[in-house]
């Protein structure tokens, strides 16, 4: 994966490229708006990573002119602005995600991860497979291998994501965000309780499991080996 | 210090309002007077006209009986010019002067007014001229002496009019806007000790319910709000200076403990993973205040869309009945469909998903919850019960101040923001919440105004 990480704090853009080479990714830094724009409209990058706060030129308007000059990279904003408004601002400029500072780095490579292999099939189909288990979205109906499932709507939500992501880490707050719309912390284990509810259903009595946990990141669902 | 030096007299408003009131005042008087007078005068000169045409009406009689005769009344009458103010003049056809000479050369039977030969230019005089049966010219004029000496009467009274009544407007003006700005002055002095710190200071009331009152209310209203809120940011600063110390106090301290022994393996990965756990409960914090500030700022109704708080509702009764399963509890909901509301999602599922999650994490296991959605008379009523320990009733009201923690919470995880979270919101939507006595337990009651609906 390449990426363009556009953040003008140097020990945030050390922390970050540091977890990325580690990962085996290529990173480009810039510091400012100016340099950053430069290069995402120059180097070929499978996604930009841009700090909402950046001297000369506002991260919101380097997404605005990149996304003017028909520059489709998708992007992933980061910030210290955590506002419901800041965060609608940053999606309405053209960003795909957002992210608020402090974050985990697991955290980051999970989202950038679902931003770059964004499966083009996923927002389309009404057929999402994973193995032998099937779920469609129009008849509301899960099957593992060939047995019906019954899911209630927030475990039937919970799977969709999770395939929708297949053999990528989805984090706890991409599921409470996306899952249950929470943008707070919530003082009971949600995610947790509706998961293992959900590994009963749909893996508890088949041999192979298909949810696993990442340690310190999330979950992934995917195909056995 | 520059507030309570006088003003230089002509900045005043007080001098401004004077004066303005005094000009007022001689420009009513002066139209009162020459619309009056000019009245007069349009009478004064109707009356003379009926007098001058009342004499050619009785000479022409005279002329009748012959020249002689008319010579004669006419002399008769010249004689008494001083007392009646007419003068006369009889010509011949072609012009020449039979009785009297006023300087009249051309005739006409009409109303002239002329200025007679030897007479002050201003002073005209009004007469009019009546052809007699032998082709001779008969002009009676009166010399509108009672006219001009009315309306010279008239000038000499206003200036005595004026001379009595400008000090009298003069001195209206003084105490009508010294009345008026007795009361700024006393707002004004207010203002003065309360920028210099006294912000308990509060202008005084006179009582009448007039507008300066009506005023002065508003303006203490309005004090009080902001000492309130000024009173707010000093408990939340101190709050939250005592809130984070408490666990930026531990994160110190394991990493100071790590630094000494330096611990290998599981030991380390464990000390990391607690310092992290504290970092990241004090971030919960950091962003439920920013959350509360974004909340009161207001600027989020602009968001607001039409969405269904039934179905909002049911999803989240659906999560907490499985989470009040988990911990040995039981979610029962009553929800009546199609309740339509005004508002922001993600900010009413935080409010609803705080109460519950209370209801779950501060009572015992084998609680009854329960949240219904019900229609009411005026608006929509949401209820969220339980038949836990409750709070008692002199806390109640506190439960929604930040940083609360009841004494049964403070074994729990929280940080005392979340009612207060759920206080805002409900404030943005104007939904109304109040606690109650479920007895036992606790009742948080949500009344959605009718105007709220959709």
């Amino acid at each position: 994966m390449k990426v363009l990480l556009i953040e003008d704090d140097d020990e945030t853009a050390e922390f970050i490229e540091r977890g990325l080479r580690e990962q085996g990714d290529m990173i480009d830094r810039a510091a400012t708006g100016r340099d950053g724009m430069f290069l995402a409209g120059d180097g070929d990058y499978d996604v930009l990573i841009v700090d909402r706060l950046l001297p000369g030129m506002d991260g919101l308007n380097v997404v605005r002119l990149l996304r003017e000059a028909e520059v489709t990279t998708p992007v992933l904003f980061l910030s210290a602005l955590s506002g419901l408004d800041d965060r609608i601002s940053g999606l309405d400029a053209g960003g795909d995600d957002y992210l608020v500072k402090p974050f985990a780095f697991a955290e980051l490579r999970a989202r950038l991860r679902a931003l770059v292999r964004r499966p083009p099939m996923a927002a389309t189909s009404n057929l999402l497979q994973v193995a032998d288990l099937t779920l469609d979205r129009l008849a509301r109906r899960v099957e593992r291998a060939g047995q019906r499932i019954e899911l209630q709507p927030r475990e039937f939500r919970l799977l969709e994501y999770l395939m929708e992501h297949q053999g990528e880490v989805v984090t706890r707050t991409m599921l409470l965000e996306h899952v249950w719309e929470y943008h707070f912390e919530p003082k009971t284990s949600v995610v947790e309780t509706h998961m293992s509810r959900l590994r009963t259903k749909i893996d508890k009595p088949f041999e192979a499991e298909l949810i696993k946990t990442v340690r310190g990141s999330g979950y992934v669902l995917t195909a056995p080996d | 210090m520059f507030s309570r030096r006088p003003t230089k007299i002509f900045a005043s408003a007080s001098f401004r309002l004077t004066m303005a009131y005094a000009a007022v005042f001689v420009v009513v008087t002066l139209t009162v007077i020459f619309a009056g007078g000019a009245a007069a005068m349009a009478i004064f000169r109707a009356e003379l006209k009926d007098e001058v045409a009342e004499e050619l009406r009785a000479l022409a009689a005279e002329a009748a009986q012959g020249r002689e005769t008319l010579l004669n009344a006419l002399a008769a009458r010249a004689a008494k010019t001083g007392e009646t103010g007419l003068s006369y003049q009889l010509a011949g056809p072609s012009g020449e002067a039979l009785f009297g000479d006023l300087g009249l050369s051309r005739f006409e039977s009409d109303w002239f007014e002329f200025v007679p030969v030897g007479e002050d230019d201003e002073e005209e005089w009004l007469g009019r001229a009546e052809r007699l049966p032998d082709g001779s010219w008969l002009a009676v004029v009166s010399d509108l002496e009672q006219v001009h000496d009315t309306w010279e009467l008239m000038v000499a009274g206003t200036g005595w009019t004026l001379a009595i009544s400008l000090p009298l407007a003069l001195l209206c003006g003084a105490m009508m806007s010294a009345m008026v700005l007795r009361r700024i002055e006393a707002i004004d002095a207010t203002a003065a000790r309360i920028r210099d710190g006294g912000l308990h200071e509060r202008a005084p009331l006179r009582g009448s319910g007039d507008e300066f009152d009506r005023l002065t209310a508003n303006i203490n209203a309005m004090l009080d709000s902001i000492e309130a809120l000024t009173r707010n940011i000093r408990d939340v600063s101190s709050g939250i200076a005592h809130d984070l110390r408490t666990p930026l106090t531990r994160v110190s301290n394991r990493l100071e403990s790590l630094q000494e022994r330096r611990p290998a393996g599981a030991e380390l990965e464990s000390e990391i993973e607690a310092v992290k756990s504290e970092i990241s409960t004090l971030l919960v914090t950091f962003d439920a205040l920013l959350r509360i500030g974004e909340i009161e700022a207001g600027t989020r109704r602009a968001g607001f869309r039409t969405l269904d708080f039934s179905a909002l509702s049911g999803e989240l009764a659906e999560t907490y009945e499985v989470m009040a399963a988990e911990s040995g509890k039981r979610l029962s909901s009553q929800i009546a469909p199609g309740v339509q509301l005004q508002g922001d999602r993600a900010l009413l599922v935080q409010m609803i998903a705080n109460v519950l999650e209370n209801a779950i994490v501060h009572t015992a296991s084998g609680t009854e919850i329960s949240l219904s959605l019900s229609p009411a008379t005026d608006g929509a009523r949401l209820v969220i019960a339980d038949t836990g320990p409750g709070i008692p009733e002199a806390e109640r009201q506190r439960v929604f101040t930040r940083f609360y923690r009841g004494d049964r919470s403070r074994r729990t995880n929280g940080n005392g923001l979340g009612m207060n979270i759920v206080r805002s919101i409900a404030g943005l939507h104007g939904i109304k919440v109040t606690l109650a006595d479920n007895a036992p337990g606790l009742r948080v009651e949500f009344l959605v105004p009718r105007e709220s609906l959709r």
